[in-house]
């Protein structure tokens, strides 16, 4: 086996055996032994192959249900593999499968920090050095010596996170323990896996922020259906994996396009003016109510002239009070559902900075910018996101699945999809 | 291999220890004062329903029983906690891979200390009663502590598996040691006596019976030492902590499945 190999798995199968009676009595036991059968064999894994290198951070992407878990467990040395699998791991390895595993909530803080922390695999004179770092990245100096079960939850975890980060170990499994804790606490999570990037450090990181493992991972994997079906470029994979969700949200989207298709028939012109919405993601805590298009003679349309200027005004309603940033994000799509541009309220020269909000206001964006698309139907979408100063620190609160379709026109005919103006020139050489 | 011992597993070893006894006592009143009232309820008890009924007339009776009462104890203790260890951390073994022997070995110690709470009143009441302590019975005595708790934990690699996939384990066991107490020569001497001359010889066969005498010959409170009988069963016990860390070892692999 290859010695810059962190992680090697080969041929790596995992069967459970489902018992709909479960063997947990001496009864049962012996009723089974007459009546088998009754239990079923499920493949949670099915012949996984993979190496990953010293140093790689790789995203582990796949649906609820999909063997991810099941796989990081395998690696954890929590399941073993069927026979016929290996599993090999160089260096060190830690499994944040779950943060704080362990916790007594009779016990103190700094009772907790020793326990969780030995259990981790450190030792107490190493967390005797680590103890001020550990209370400080978890801001929990003035409650140290509290019982956890009188901590809120937010801070149960941040205490967590921050035992499980001072391991000092040269393979890191995290399974989706970036969601945790507020968006500071969220922001200050991602620098220390940042850092850890920067120590090469190999990470195999669970998640389902896209953004995230497009962010911060070099490589990704795609497990679907219990089988490795994609390994390769984070962009690549991570759109194949919405690609999996767009494919099982079929159904809702019909009801979306219908809706779409009867509102286009009462209002049979593209001059549609403020466009009321109807399929979303989120909308808790904050809601893009309307939007607007308007093309560079001034009217409100969703016809658009290639290379001219065009604005568009977004209004969102908060649901919530808060001084974070209120980040609205515009993506554009072609026909065939690839990403053509993002733009972003934060991607300004001089970025927007929102101002704070209480329940109840609403904010109007507008944004005007030239139009770099060839003559062709294209596809819109908003998101608004609740964040810091600059991505990647932020939570989607209101997406809006329902592409709005622009019709682009030019006087002339063009070729491709993006619009360039050339200047050329031509000298007769002779 | 691995190291077997190294700091982190000492220091996990001790996280828990420390944790279990801190909750076993916790928001209780009279805390640490329940390892002593358990076994001095069970002793006032029995010293006087068997005074009412026994005609056997003992040499120092009170610690005769008081002894039988704590090391009967301190044996089902071990077995019940280590029986039980894998279960009562089985949120910590199916999310980290710790070592799992850990946790039997911490369960196990937490009867160690409360043998070692009770042995410090049973001092208190020899020097009362102005016996003689003898050095080299209390070595013989801490040496018999070593064989029960290695014996223990060799049967406790075993159990705490099999109770994981059956737990009709914990009630068999418990009905075993309770019936067992009856069996073993605690609040009784076997003599022709008590029993006929089969039921004496079958108790007297009772190696828990037999190592209880044992450990009040140690303190001098009645019989002989037999020290080539028990080096005899600390090579089993021995044996067995082997023959179980095998198992173990074999057997662990599995365990989380079995949640």
């Amino acid at each position: 086996m290859n010695k810059d190999n962190a992680i090697t798995i080969q041929n790596v199968s995992k069967t459970f055996l489902l018992r709909d009676d479960k063997k947990e009595t001496l009864r049962s036991l012996f009723s089974s032994f007459f009546n088998q059968g009754k239990s079923r064999h499920f493949k949670a894994l099915k012949n996984i192959s993979f190496e990953i290198k010293k140093g790689e951070f790789v995203g582990v992407v796949g649906k609820n249900g999909s063997g991810k878990s099941t796989l990081l467990k395998i690696i954890a040395g929590i399941y073993s593999p069927d026979k016929g699998g290996k599993v090999k791991i160089n260096g060190k390895l830690v499994p944040f499968l779950e943060l704080g595993v362990g916790f007594n909530p009779e016990l103190s803080g700094k009772e907790n920090i020793y326990l969780n922390g030995t259990i981790l695999g450190m030792t107490k004179k190493f967390l005797d050095n680590k103890l001020n770092d550990i209370i400080d990245f978890a801001e929990l100096r003035e409650f140290i010596d509290t019982p956890v079960k009188n901590y809120s939850s937010g801070m149960v975890v941040r205490l967590a996170f921050s035992i499980a980060i001072q391991t000092d170990a040269d393979v890191f499994l995290l399974d989706e323990i970036l969601a945790v804790g507020d968006l500071a606490f969220q922001k200050k999570s991602f620098e220390v896996i940042k850092r850890l990037k920067q120590e090469q450090k190999t990470i195999l990181f669970v998640s389902h922020s896209m953004q995230a493992v497009r962010d911060l991972c070099d490589r990704a994997i795609l497990i679907d259906h219990h089988e490795l079906v994609e390994d390769g470029k984070p962009d690549k994979v991570t759109y194949i994996y919405e690609q999996l969700f767009q494919e099982t949200e079929g159904t809702s989207k019909k009801d979306v396009k219908g809706k779409e298709k009867k509102e286009k028939k009462n209002d049979n012109t593209t001059e549609v003016g403020a466009h009321e919405l109807s399929y979303t993601i989120g909308g808790e805590k904050a809601e893009i109510i309307s939007y607007e298009f308007i093309d560079h003679t001034g009217k409100s349309t969703l016809k658009l002239e290639s290379n001219q200027n065009f604005k568009f005004k977004v209004k969102v309603k908060s649901n919530i009070d808060t001084n974070n940033q209120m980040i609205l994000g515009v993506m554009i799509k072609d026909d065939i559902n690839h990403q053509l541009y993002g733009l972003h309220s934060t991607y300004n020269l001089k970025p927007l900075k929102t101002p704070p909000v209480k329940i109840g206001n609403i904010l109007e964006y507008e944004c005007e910018a030239n139009l770099p698309l060839n003559p062709g139907i294209y596809y819109v979408s908003f998101v608004i996101s609740e964040g810091l100063d600059y991505p990647p620190y932020y939570q989607d609160l209101h997406q809006l699945a329902n592409f709005e379709k622009i019709d682009v026109y030019y006087k002339q005919v063009r070729w491709g999809k993006v619009f360039v103006e050339p200047q050329f020139t031509v000298t007769k050489l002779d | 291999m691995a190291k077997i011992i190294d700091r982190a597993k000492i220091d996990l070893l001790n996280e828990l220890v420390k944790t279990s006894f801190k909750m076993r006592y916790q928001n209780s009143i009279l805390g640490i004062l329940w390892v002593l009232i358990k076994p001095y309820a069970t002793f006032l008890v029995m010293y006087f329903v068997w005074s009412k009924i026994s005609s056997q007339s003992i040499e120092n009776y009170p610690l005769y029983l008081l002894i039988g009462i704590v090391f009967y104890t301190y044996f089902n203790e071990l077995a019940i906690l280590g029986q039980m260890s894998l279960l009562e951390r089985a949120h910590i073994i199916l999310k980290v891979n710790f070592p799992r022997q850990i946790a039997i070995i911490s369960a196990l110690f937490s009867g160690v200390i409360n043998l070692f709470i009770n042995l410090i009143f049973i001092f208190i009441i020899l020097v009362l009663q102005g016996k003689e302590i003898n050095p080299m019975g209390i070595l013989y005595v801490l040496f018999l502590t070593l064989i029960i708790f290695l014996f223990n934990l060799g049967l406790s690699f075993f159990t705490s598996i099999l109770t994981v996939r059956f737990r009709d384990l914990k009630n068999i066991f418990e009905l075993a040691f309770f019936l067992l107490f009856w069996a073993t020569p605690i609040m009784y001497v076997v003599d022709n006596s008590l029993f006929d001359s089969f039921t004496a010889k079958i108790i007297r066969f009772n190696p828990i019976g037999i190592i209880l005498n044992q450990v009040r010959a140690g303190f001098g409170i009645y019989g002989d030492i037999n020290l080539p009988l028990m080096l005899a069963y600390f090579a089993v016990s021995v044996l067995i902590v082997i023959l179980g860390w095998i198992y173990f070892n074999y057997k662990v692999k599995q365990i989380a499945e079995f949640f």
